[in-house]
């Protein structure tokens, strides 16, 4: 029986689809200018990022930020806002300001080599609310082309459509996980001084290792994990009804502790919609035997001094609901699943204790996009 | 204004009939018909030499031929593979004006014969250009992977046919697209020629008696596609014997039957195949839990011989699919556990025969086709499948008339073809997060007049000479949308709706389709041919996906969209070598086709309404040489082929980034692939077994690669801006099998049994489908998908019954 089921494998395992690495570079022509951000009816808008995509005559690219540009923000083509660059092509919107819904929002961006750029207007629509989320645990959440399985929840939110309106909708999520560790030092070990942050010494022994110390927050801390996929949707197939258990979201099992999610539901543009779809359809969901001829991704960024300059990049305005959402991962602690931890998959080190008293030192935890140390609206326990 | 044109053509029949028949008091025309000495069933195809006027003529489907008077007591010899050339005298007694000849199996030869391409030699003889025939039983004997007989295989080993890959769902022949092409079994089309999203073709091939591509010349008695005609009879049931064959394989089990029912009068034929090994999938890999794969057909042929001047034929054809995979995509609305597609065809046509006099016959057709394709999404925690169901309905009526008049073979003939088209219907059924959609319906007629008179002049010139006038009304009830002309065809450019009511005329288009085919004999030896070929098309296959899914929409012409129009001229030498050992062949050809079908970027036609809003339409121009050299007999026989093509469209709608594509330059098309190989070589070994090899090189298809990158979201996106501007790699395989036949040896057996052993893709090439770019972890990864990447032993038994 064992030798008529590695015959079948045989036989069967060079049948079906494989897909392999393919080694041909491509030769890239022309810079590209890239917008990304979104204004919504919420403050606490994230800056508005502008970049070059700049070709190399190898044929490599490189993004870099478009820095020095005067941005502004339209309100109905007549308001005019600059955003400050804060940091290098991170254009900062006012920490107040906010959209309005039913106005329309476009960026005008003069940069410094004299060329004008300017985003379609788009009118903020109204939010729509998510009636209720919940989660089921995959073992198979995150996979990858070189076969690597990784476990995750997947999130599913319950969402009444609003009938007789053309919406389209995208998700994104923010997760908070508490932190333990605050601090790591590789080939050394860490000091509170100097005051605020401190620093990592360096040791002989422990550089010649590569060791990793890891040092314990001195204060409850939580790590910030922002989504990076795209998840749309649009109403064209279910307008008016209830989207039920719509996939928005998957999270990995980084600690069998239970986290807080916030999920933003983004009602888009039309635009916004296709743009992203396009973007998802030529760069992840790619590989299958039905793949469709590639577009340009232009987005809705034009270039009004020079038509033959190539933009891309969507700048999004929509309307913005949030939901919190305990995520309880106690299915994850009783299947024992594999967690992939806080430190980039590699597990805690604690300096060890020894005579000296004073070691090791607690590290403070510092706020950040990614960190901070003021518990979270929504926070359990 | 349909019942007119029905009307007006029936007016130009009777002229033609009444025309024809005037002039019916010139020369006697006779007939002969060549049959099986055993069996006594017809041999189309067989080739008849007449040698006092050194003309050939070639056996219809019937396995009739024509002469005239000064043919009569003259020496002709009549041949086709697996028989003996028999030569005898004309010698038809004053009372009678046809005779038969029966030929008798050559079984010392029969293995080799049989191996043979088969045809070449017939084709050498026809004034049609770019037609190649091809003997099933040489195809049985080719590798092919999992030991699965396979047509469209089978037919990509000659000159000027491909396809995208081995998941293709169709053929490319010179560089058209699949829809280009009109596939029939026994008159009725096949929509989806395919079985397991392109793995296998749908064609029963134990059923099949023979097939012939034009892909040059189309005969005008065909018509509605552009590119080429694959014309698959099957067999005509014995009236005398009962005959059983089958066989099993890695993927199906088969069986045929041939079953007199009443003795020279009454038969049917029956075969059928089914696959339902899909249970290994989950043994093999967790990861093929969810693929799931069934299918079936089933064709069957009743013959009834009414009398000696009446037959009736009665043909149907079955075929059934089930797929579910990850790999097709799946509607994002639908918390769906998987995506299934289910599709099946339905077919029967029926043909009369009657002979009129010693010299008409009137042949009357009619077809009744359905296709139908779903997409089942099973939703997750219900017993609820969400249903998107299409279908293409399609009806034909067919008669011709055909006379044999001095050195003429006339033929003319009237065609209707009805359709009705359904795009889409979403049926959620008990789903509450999708609504119902229903998409537009299309309603169309198609209507052709068509003339062909076949004539030698002068001993060596050979005239193919046809006509065909087609028409074609798109019908209501239905809506016209009216756009700003030149500006993009969107809903900001809408203009106007016009709503018309049922059968009233949305649109009309008509044109005259020449067709001509000449062959010039320099020698015995040596002819030359020229061709002309206009076809018009006014039903596509509506897909920008690599190779169209079984769901892919059809659509016919209407006020925004006109039917292609595709213009062919070819010419060609062939060349036959040692009393017709070897056959030398070179085409060359050059096909403009106008209006063909293309799609703006990122275009999205499901369930869309317009689909006109995401197409564009533009021209093709293709050119190619086609070089082949067979050897038909001996040990060892076989074919290599070399094609040159080039396949570019241009796209040039207006000035809009969305109205062209690449600027409005020509480009290479999906299939363009400038240089092919084939080989396919079978060395026989006795009577019992034989070896057979294949070999095929191609150019790889274009592809488009990025030409910058966009950084978004934290992710890396591939920045396109032209189209088809790289190719993936070249595709070389080869394959081997071993046929064993009969192997008890025992000649008086009533049952024998074969078996063939094969390896596809012996040297485990692993050619790549398709090249794609996948961000991942903020890095943009080329990969090639690869269907086929290692070495496929299989072993398939086959058995015959007589």
């Amino acid at each position: 029986m064992k030798n008529k089921l590695y015959y079948w494998i045989f036989l069967l395992s060079g049948f079906f689809s494989c897909v392999e690495p393919y080694e041909k570079s491509f030769l890239t022509s022309g810079k590209i200018i890239i917008i990304e951000g979104i204004l919504s009816n919420q403050p606490g808008l994230k800056p508005v990022q502008i970049k070059e995509s700049i070709p190399s005559p190898s044929g490599s690219t490189t993004i870099l930020p478009l820095k020095g540009a005067k941005v502004f923000i339209l309100s109905d083509k007549i308001e005019k806002t600059q955003l400050l660059e804060k940091e290098e092509g991170f254009y900062y919107f006012d920490p107040n300001f906010k959209g309005e819904i039913g106005k329309s929002y476009s960026i005008l961006i003069n940069a410094s080599d004299g060329n004008v750029f300017e985003t379609d207007a788009e009118i903020l629509p109204n939010p729509v609310p998510v009636e209720s989320v919940s989660n089921s645990l995959d073992l198979e959440a995150f996979k990858d082309l070189k076969g690597n399985i990784s476990p995750g929840f997947k999130l599913f939110a319950n969402i009444l459509d609003p009938a007789g309106i053309k919406n389209s909708y995208l998700w994104q999520w923010k997760l908070f996980e508490r932190q333990s560790i605050c601090k790591s030092c590789t080939g050394g070990y860490y000091y509170r001084t100097p005051l605020p942050l401190g620093s990592c010494v360096e040791d002989a022994i422990l550089k010649r290792y590569n060791n990793i110390f890891d040092y314990n927050c001195e204060i409850d801390c939580w790590d910030i994990f922002n989504s990076s996929d795209l998840i749309t949707l649009s109403d064209k197939l279910s307008d008016g009804n209830l989207l039920k258990s719509v996939y928005v979201g998957k999270i990995p099992v980084f600690q069998y502790t239970d986290a807080l999610l916030e999920i933003s539901q983004f009602s888009i543009s039309e635009s916004a919609y296709d743009f992203i779809n396009l973007s998802l359809q030529q760069g992840i969901s790619t590989g299958g035997l039905a793949d469709t001829p590639p577009a340009k991704l232009s987005g809705n960024l034009k270039c009004k001094t020079d038509p033959t300059i190539n933009t891309s990049g969507y700048f999004i305005v929509a309307g913005q609901s949030t939901f919190k959402y305990w995520l309880d991962k106690s299915k994850a602690f009783n299947e024992k699943v594999q967690t992939t931890g806080l430190l980039g998959g590699r597990s805690i080190k604690l300096e060890p204790t020894g005579p000296n008293t004073t070691r090791p030192p607690l590290a403070p935890c510092i706020n950040s996009l990614n960190r901070t140390n003021i518990k979270p609206d929504g926070w359990k326990n | 204004m349909v019942g007119k044109t029905k009307f007006f053509m029936w007016k130009i029949m009777f002229l033609t009939l009444f025309v024809i028949n005037l002039d019916a008091l010139g020369q006697k025309g006779y007939f002969g018909v060549v049959k099986d000495s055993e069996t006594k069933e017809p041999l189309p195809g067989a080739t008849i030499f007449f040698e006092k006027n050194k003309k050939t003529q070639i056996a219809d489907n019937q396995g009739r031929f024509s002469f005239q008077a000064d043919d009569l007591n003259s020496p002709i010899s009549v041949s086709i593979i697996g028989y003996l050339t028999k030569k005898i005298v004309t010698d038809i007694k004053p009372a009678s004006n046809t005779f038969e000849i029966l030929l008798d199996k050559d079984t010392k030869y029969l293995n080799e014969v049989v191996v043979s391409t088969g045809t070449p030699i017939q084709d050498f003889n026809r004034p049609i250009l770019g037609v190649n025939s091809l003997n099933v039983k040489t195809i049985n004997k080719l590798p092919t992977p999992l030991g699965e007989t396979d047509i469209l295989k089978g037919l990509q080993m000659l000159p000027g046919v491909s396809s995208v890959g081995e998941a293709s769902n169709g053929l490319n022949v010179r560089g058209g697209t699949t829809d280009q092409n009109l596939i029939l079994l026994d008159n009725a089309p096949i929509f989806n020629p395919t079985h397991m999203f392109g793995l296998f073709s749908a064609f029963p091939s134990d059923g099949i008696s023979n097939l012939q591509l034009y892909k040059g010349n189309i005969p005008s008695r065909f018509g509605g596609r552009s590119a080429s005609v694959l014309d698959i009879s099957l067999r005509n049931p014995s009236l005398t014997k009962f005959k059983m064959d089958g066989g099993i394989s890695m993927v199906s089990e088969k069986v045929s039957m041939e079953i007199p029912l009443v003795k020279e009068k009454l038969a049917v034929m029956i075969s059928g195949r089914g696959s339902f090994n899909d249970f290994i999938l989950p043994i093999v890999s967790p990861k093929f839990k969810e693929m799931k794969s069934n299918f079936g057909d089933i064709a069957s042929r009743l013959f009834y011989k009414l009398n000696s001047k009446n037959t009736i034929t009665l043909s149907n054809y079955l075929s059934y699919d089930f797929f579910q995979t990850e790999l097709l995509g799946t509607i994002k609305n639908v918390n769906a556990s998987s995506t299934q597609y289910k599709y099946y065809t339905k077919n029967i046509s029926g043909k009369w025969n009657m002979a009129l006099s010693k010299s008409a016959f009137l042949e009357t057709i009619y077809v009744n086709s359905e296709y139908k394709p779903d997409i089942l999404l099973p939703e997750i925690g219900s017993d609820n499948k969400v249903v998107v169901k299409q279908g293409i309905k399609y009806n034909q009526i067919k008669s011709s008339y055909k006379i044999q008049k001095n050195n003429h073979f006339l033929e003319a003939g009237l065609d209707g073809i009805k359709y009705d088209i359904n795009p889409g219907n979403l049926e959620p059924n008990q789903s509450v997060t999708v609504s119902p959609i229903s998409t537009q319906k299309e309603f169309g007629f198609e209507s052709g007049l068509f003339f062909s008179d076949d004539f030698n002049y002068r001993k060596k010139l050979d005239i193919s000479a046809g006509l065909r006038i087609s028409r074609f009304d798109n019908l209501g009830p239905s809506s016209i949308r009216y756009y700003k002309p030149g500006e993009e065809r969107t809903e900001s450019n809408l203009v106007s709706i016009e709503t018309l009511s049922k059968n009233k005329t949305i649109k009309h288009y008509q044109g005259i389709e020449p067709r001509l085919g000449l062959k010039y004999a320099i020698n015995s030896k040596v002819n030359a041919k020229l061709g002309y070929n206009l076809s018009r098309q006014y039903l596509q296959q509506v897909s920008n996906t690599t190779t169209p899914l079984p769901t892919s929409r059809w659509k016919l012409s209407d006020h925004n969209i006109r039917p292609q129009v595709s213009q062919l001229i070819s010419g060609g030498v062939n060349v036959d070598l040692n009393n017709k050992t070897y056959v030398l062949g070179a085409e060359i050809y050059f096909r403009k086709t106008k209006d063909i079908i293309d799609y703006v970027p990122g275009a999205d036609f499901f369930l869309k309404d317009f689909p006109e809003t995401e197409l564009l339409q533009g021209e093709n121009k293709s050119y190619g040489l086609e070089l082949m050299a067979s050897k038909e007999k001996g040990m060892a026989t076989g074919w290599i082929n070399y094609t040159y093509s080039r396949s570019l469209n241009r796209v040039n709608e207006g000035s809009s980034e969305r109205q062209r594509i690449n600027d409005g330059v020509y480009y290479p098309a999906n299939y363009d692939r400038p240089h092919s190989f084939n080989s396919s070589l079978i060395i026989g070994q006795g009577k019992h077994h034989d070896f057979a090899f294949n070999f095929t090189f191609s150019t790889g298809r274009p592809f488009t690669s990025p030409q910058g990158l966009v950084e978004f979201n934290n992710n890396l996106f591939p920045y396109y801006s032209e189209r088809n501007n790289q190719r993936i790699p070249a595709y070389h395989r080869l394959d081997f099998a071993w046929n064993i036949y009969n192997p008890k040896m025992n000649p008086n057996r009533r049952f024998k049994g074969n078996w063939a052993f094969s390896v596809y893709n012996l040297y485990g090439q692993k050619n790549a489908y398709s090249v794609f770019y996948r961000s991942e972890n903020r890095v943009l990864n080329p990969y090639k998908l690869i269907i086929f990447g290692s070495p496929i032993p299989s072993l398939a038994y086959k058995f015959n019954f007589e």
